[in-house]
């Protein structure tokens, strides 16, 4: 299973395969547990949510994956 | 005003802004002293010739060379200090960087710690600043336990062509690490739009990774922290046995204003930082706190930096160009024993930046048609850690910066080198028939990679920090900014500026437990 946190502070404490996707000011996606493969694959997802303009908005859909 | 902390932090830069996020959700409570105030949010942010000409956003600050002519500093004095004004290439230092490096015109002394202790820190602060970057592609880089949290900046076309003329030559030239807020695959939605008015612009949309977009203002979003700006400190007071920082003196709205806290960080840069020790002379500190082994204020380096232009028939329509730079020459290689140094790029210059101090140009050549067709270059490299050259304080406390520029030749010979590549490259066939290659060094008011005036090392004789940063001669006074560097190899400083914040705010936490 593999979980993705969203977090308002910066995560300054992670374990090793613990990957972490910045994703706004002050915006976070940690991403853990699973097989390392997947871990990759969602944190590939989550960087196309990154760096949004202000007041941007996304309709598609957040995950294409099957995190489960 | 007044009041007691736990912790003050002098300066919202690089390195006291970062300092201040790593410090934020401890619940001490932390004061941030800015002179400056915000940048505000106006067209002239993006206007070459209010921003960049006219230097709208600098300093009237007068110093003075060691002529005693004056000096009128580059520098900037804004909430995030000259962050909001960086290009934003956010490099680490090589790992060879932190040990003893032979130069043509010197040695480049070690640090006290290594790579490897900082490297967890370069980690997090390329999380924390967003860095775009590519590992693997810079011959040169040291090792990294994580890769770059975002893609690495795509070349435009004319930088990619430049890349893969480089690239046939046998040289490997890689994608700057940038630390901005661009999506490339959803430009759209980008809070980045790539534009042209990034290196040396603030940003108006707050895309670019600067400590007051990331660091200070999610900072202040806890209840804990507190930010006072347009407060200059004058000086710094000790108790007196001199080994505490007792009172922080404010000038604010024409009166002055006394602060205290449990620890003071000094963050003002490395001009400003030292300037400040040394104002605060007292009894227990005669020659400037923390100065028994007077190293404050000398060993000034600010690297040995040019802005070369190389102009071909083919037009240059690259609006964002810091996408590519060049370590071959980095360190003594089969073309020499030395090291030369660094080659990247600035942002794209406009007819209204070669304005400035234009050079002479070839009759017929306006200054529009030559920034049509430039490429333009940023050299950097190293300077080494003279002792005469330092940061004084006159007798009504103006800041005098005496400067010998000192270790030349691998720099003419990495502008030499660069000349022939482009001359010799898959370029000459657009060259134009006498290649105008126009080259300035940065003159002496070009402070921005400012660093070394408060060197920290292990021996209190020879250094006036502790490898903490902690003034060897006093219990609660640090120093987070570029001073603390021995050395400064041949890179953008920030990044190791940021990273080293990180570091002293995690000892600083512990001590505060």
């Amino acid at each position: 299973m593999v979980f993705v946190s969203f977090m308002d502070e910066f995560p300054w404490y992670l374990d090793e395969a613990v990957l972490l996707v910045p994703l706004d000011v002050g915006r976070w996606a940690v991403i853990s547990g699973g097989k390392p493969e997947l871990r990759r694959r969602i944190a590939a997802e989550l960087r196309a949510l990154s760096h949004r303009r202000a007041g941007a908005r996304t309709r598609e859909p957040i995950l294409t994956l099957d995190a489960a | 005003m007044t009041g007691h902390y736990d912790v003050i932090i002098i300066g919202t830069g690089a390195g006291g802004g970062t300092l201040a996020y790593r410090l934020a959700a401890s619940g001490k409570r932390i004061l941030l002293l800015e002179r400056g105030d915000y940048v505000p949010r106006e067209k002239d942010n993006w206007d070459s010739l209010a921003s960049q000409v006219k230097g709208k956003y600098q300093t009237k600050e007068v110093w003075y060379d060691r002529k005693g002519k004056e000096l009128h500093p580059h520098t900037n004095y804004w909430v995030g200090g000259n962050t909001k004004f960086y290009g934003a290439a956010l490099f680490r230092l090589r790992e060879q960087d932190f040990g003893e490096i032979r130069h043509h015109g010197g040695v480049s002394p070690a640090w006290p710690i290594t790579y490897d202790e900082l490297e967890p820190y370069y980690t997090k602060a390329e999380q924390l600043y967003h860095v775009h970057g590519e590992r693997g592609g810079d011959p040169t880089e040291p090792w990294a336990s994580a890769p770059y949290p975002h893609p690495p900046v795509s070349h435009e076309p004319r930088i990619q062509e430049l890349h893969d003329d480089l690239a046939k030559c046998g040289l490997r030239p890689f994608h700057v690490p940038l630390g901005i807020m661009l999506d490339e695959q959803n430009p759209r939605r980008s809070r980045c739009i790539r534009c042209s008015t990034c290196d040396g612009y603030p940003c108006l949309v707050w895309a670019k990774s600067d400590a007051q977009v990331v660091c200070v203002d999610p900072a202040l979003e806890h209840p804990n922290v507190t930010l006072i700006t347009s407060s200059y400190v004058s000086r710094l007071e000790t108790s007196p046995s001199g080994r505490e920082v007792t009172k922080v003196h404010v000038g604010r709205n024409g009166g002055t204003e006394v602060y205290s806290a449990d620890l003071v960080v000094v963050s003002a840069g490395a001009i400003n930082s030292a300037a400040l020790l040394l104002r605060s002379a007292n009894d227990c500190h005669p020659r400037g706190l923390a100065n028994g082994s007077d190293v404050v204020g000398r060993h000034y380096m600010g690297h040995v930096n040019s802005v070369v232009l190389a102009i071909s028939k083919q037009p240059n329509p690259t609006v964002f160009q810091k996408t590519l730079a060049l370590n071959d020459y980095y360190f003594a290689s089969d073309e020499w024993e030395y090291p030369m140094g660094h080659i990247s790029f600035v942002g794209k210059f406009d007819a209204n930046i070669l304005s400035a101090g234009a050079p002479p140009i070839v009759p017929g050549m306006t200054l529009d048609l030559i920034a049509k067709h430039s490429l333009d270059f940023w050299l950097t490299s190293e300077d080494l850690p003279d002792p005469d050259n330092r940061v004084t304080v006159t007798k009504d406390e103006k800041i005098m910066l005496n400067y010998k520029p000192n270790n030349e030749e691998g720099h003419k010979r990495l502008i030499a080198k660069l000349k022939s590549l482009m001359n010799s490259l898959g370029c000459e066939h657009h060259l134009i028939p006498r290649n105008l290659f126009v080259g300035e060094r940065v003159p002496l008011a070009g402070v921005a990679h400012q660093n070394g005036t408060i060197r920290f090392g292990d021996d209190p004789k020879a250094s006036a920090l502790d490898r903490n940063c902690k003034a060897h001669e006093l219990d609660n006074l640090y120093v987070v900014d570029g001073s603390f560097f021995p050395s400064s190899g041949a890179v953008n400083p920030a990044l190791t500026i940021m990273a080293n914040a990180l570091r002293v705010g995690d000892h600083i936490l512990e001590r505060l437990r």
